[in-house]
């Protein structure tokens, strides 16, 4: 594992993470479209919680992957359960760009079985530019002056 | 514990050459979009119009609409169709994917148990037990009456009632498509319906998946998919010397000679496949030849890291094949696109390909003589891995180049030595710049390459000739020119302090221009001693130069005086 520390049995660094996301870069290039990866790793006792986004400048696309798992209950260390993780991540993306971005994780938490491993995981797209510029709209107290509302 | 993400595995997709750089394919096109299934089930025999056509289009149409899209159609395909279809879908990675022939199972029930029954039952014996081993527990009434009452409740009876078997499935919904998958059997024929069970719940694992894998290989070999050493043997040496031989008479009469130049394609060999379309050549020998291109992107598909299931990593390829072909047939018929109807009417495609890449392999070779004869580092690294065809590796090496030579000339050495040749276009400001790479469609987009490549070569000789270390250009040539720029102003012996003096000065913008102006001379009057045959390149060198010392520029534009003199001093 070349952009990692041997031999640690940690949570994932910052710059390991930061690294992992550049190496995940130079696979899909072509793919990317100005995006780019960041990984962020958790841990809180033995659960450990791995958000892998894949988003772009202007965050009109924010592509959240999470995945959690307990790493006792699995018997993997704290670093091992964070790489399987991560490693799924990465694969998931893989089928996600061969797909033509047409492969969805579930919303909400879903279990699943890798490599033996019990995890769960979540997705969902996100376009916070809009998300945000419709909070600032709703803030900023102008009336809706739209075709009727239902409800 | 290693990951998909160590340093080999990126080296890996890197060496596909499809992915690790950022450029933008066309939409998918023709067979991928896939065949028109209405206008066919609207025809008198929908059936044999369905049967003639080759399972990889009907493949890709298929998945294109999705398959409960296409109920009307599934019961049309001929058995083999139907096998080679779930070839190329429901593999993943080279592994039989249970889940993915579910969700055939599925849409074949939409049509009718009869259709389920049907299709499996006539699958080949190893699908069908590489499918569904494991899926079963099937119990004598003996065994069975020692079951709890709770465990006998997740039993089946067989009709007869002194067989019992359980399906283990991994969800509620598999087991619901598994049970459907048995009564359909049942229906369809309970004798074979035994004899499944029993097969699937007591044949040792492993066995049939064995021999199904070389069934599959076997069939993917007949459309093209060979082995990833096969698949590599396309981009070994080339003699494109008898083929210039052949094609160095060809006269088209001047009348005739339509230039591409004149016409809307891009791509030389669309061209030429739009002569085709209208000059009379019948559609089965149009059919031909983009049968031809196809198999040659299924046999390039294992060393280019794609697998049979990836429409979009077949659309990549096939463009960058066609690409590399029109650069030969351009090449061979002068840019004539009649010649090169007529070259391609002769000659196969993957001898074509191999002599557009022999083009870009000459340039390959040219450009590490002279990164030899200048000492560039890494040289020797770099031809071994160009002489072994280790793509990846090469363009990984080359990416670290960044820091030293900077971003522009790394990406040109990343597209001259990508397993498909590519030149890039930078955009964006100093240190947001983006870069994007095109494909070498052209003779006129090979030139640019070659300039590119040549610039690359034109800014090395200069650091040499100057005496100038190689390790970070950016730095030692903006150096380079401070010094020189200090003793045209002051006089080398001057004791003064040399940052302090030049951040002071106004007018830099003259003075680069008035360095890259003597540097253009310099190069031109030293091309002998650097350029590639054949290849224009002062431009580019003058303007990767100009990329080195921009950052004077922009330091005596925006920054403050102490900003300058700090700047300064990290180049001097």
């Amino acid at each position: 594992m070349d952009q990692l520390n041997q031999g640690s049995e940690g949570l994932v660094t910052k710059d390991e993470c930061r690294k992992l996301a550049q190496a995940m870069a130079s696979k899909n290039q072509v793919y990317l479209d100005g995006r780019t990866f960041k990984i962020k790793c958790d841990q809180q006792e033995s659960m450990v919680t791995v958000t892998l986004t894949l988003s772009n400048e202007s965050q009109s696309f924010v592509y959240p992957v999470e995945a959690r798992i307990d790493s006792a209950k699995e018997g993997l260390s704290v670093r091992d359960a964070s790489l399987f993780l991560i490693d799924y991540i990465d694969a998931y993306f893989e089928d996600f760009f061969a797909d033509g971005e047409e492969l969805y994780l579930p919303i909400d938490w879903a279990d699943m079985t890798y490599d033996a491993n019990n995890f769960q995981i979540k997705g969902q797209i996100l376009n916070v530019k809009a998300e945000d510029l419709a909070d600032e709209l709703l803030k900023s107290g102008i009336p809706y002056d739209g075709p009727p509302q239902i409800l | 514990m290693d990951t998909s993400l160590s340093e080999h595995s990126v080296i890996r997709a890197m060496d596909g050459g499809q992915t690790a750089l950022n450029w933008r394919p066309q939409p998918l096109s023709g067979f991928l979009v896939g065949v028109d299934f209405d206008q066919i089930l609207a025809a008198e025999n929908p059936r044999e119009f369905i049967q003639v056509l080759p399972p990889q289009t009907l493949y890709f149409s298929i998945k294109r609409a999705g398959i409960n899209e296409c109920l009307r159609v599934l019961p049309l395909l001929s058995q083999d169709q139907f096998t080679r279809i779930l070839d190329y879908d429901i593999w993943h990675k080279g592994e039989l994917s249970q889940p993915r022939f579910f969700t055939w199972l599925e849409a074949l029930a939409a049509v009718g148990r009869e259709e389920v029954a049907r299709r499996f039952v006539d699958l080949e014996e190893e699908y069908q037990l590489s499918l569904c081993l494991g899926k079963f527990k099937v119990y004598n009434q003996e065994d069975y009456e020692e079951l709890s009452a709770e465990e006998q409740d997740l039993f089946h009876p067989m009709p007869c009632g002194t067989v019992f078997y359980k399906i283990e499935a991994e969800s509620l919904q598999e087991h619901e498509t598994i049970a459907m998958l048995v009564d359909a059997i049942k229906d369809y024929d309970l004798k074979y319906a035994y004899a499944f069970l029993a097969h699937c719940a007591f044949m040792p694992p492993n066995e049939s998946e064995q021999m199904l894998k070389q069934f599959r290989i076997a069939r993917l070999e007949e459309d093209g998919f060979v082995s990833y050493e096969e698949s590599s043997q396309i981009f070994d040496p080339f003699d494109s010397q008898p083929m210039r031989l052949k094609w160095a008479g060809l006269v088209v009469p001047p009348e005739n000679a339509l230039n591409v130049q004149d016409l809307e394609f891009s791509n030389f060999l669309d061209a030429v496949f739009d002569l085709a379309s209208r000059s009379g050549i019948s559609l089965d020998d149009q059919f031909a030849i983009h049968q031809g291109v196809l198999f040659l992107a299924n046999s390039l598909c294992s060393a280019s890291r794609i697998d049979a299931d990836d429409v979009q990593g077949l659309n990549r390829l096939l463009q960058q094949i066609k690409s590399t072909i029109g650069l030969a047939l351009e090449t061979l018929s002068g840019g004539s696109i009649e010649g090169g109807l007529m070259v391609l009417q002769e000659e196969h495609p993957k001898n074509l390909f191999r002599f557009g890449l022999s083009l870009v392999e000459d340039l390959r070779i040219a450009t590490l003589e002279r990164f030899t004869q200048f000492g560039v580092r890494d040289v020797e690294r770099l031809k071994q891995l160009n002489m072994s065809r280790k793509y990846g590796a090469l363009v990984s090496l080359i990416d670290q180049w960044t820091t030293t030579i900077g971003q522009p000339m790394t990406e040109v050495m990343k597209g001259l030595f990508n397993r498909f040749p590519m030149y890039p276009s930078l955009f964006g400001g100093e240190g947001e710049r983006q870069v994007e790479f095109h494909l070498v469609d052209r003779l006129e987009q090979f030139n640019n390459l070659k300039s590119l490549v040549n610039g690359f070569i034109g800014v090395q000789f200069y650091a040499v000739h100057h005496g100038l270390s190689q390790g970070d250009l950016e730095k030692t040539i903006s150096g380079w020119f401070l010094d020189s720029l200090w003793s045209k102003l002051k006089g080398a012996e001057s004791g003064d302090d040399k940052a302090e003096f030049l951040a002071s000065q106004e007018g830099m913008r003259e003075h680069i221009q008035e360095f890259l102006t003597d540097c253009r001379k310099f190069l031109d009057s030293s091309k002998g001693h650097w350029f590639i045959e054949g290849a224009q390149g002062v431009d580019s060198a003058v303007a990767f130069i100009n990329d080195y010392v921009q950052g004077i520029m922009v330091v005596f534009q925006e920054g403050s005086h102490d900003q300058r003199i700090a700047y300064l001093r990290s180049l001097l």
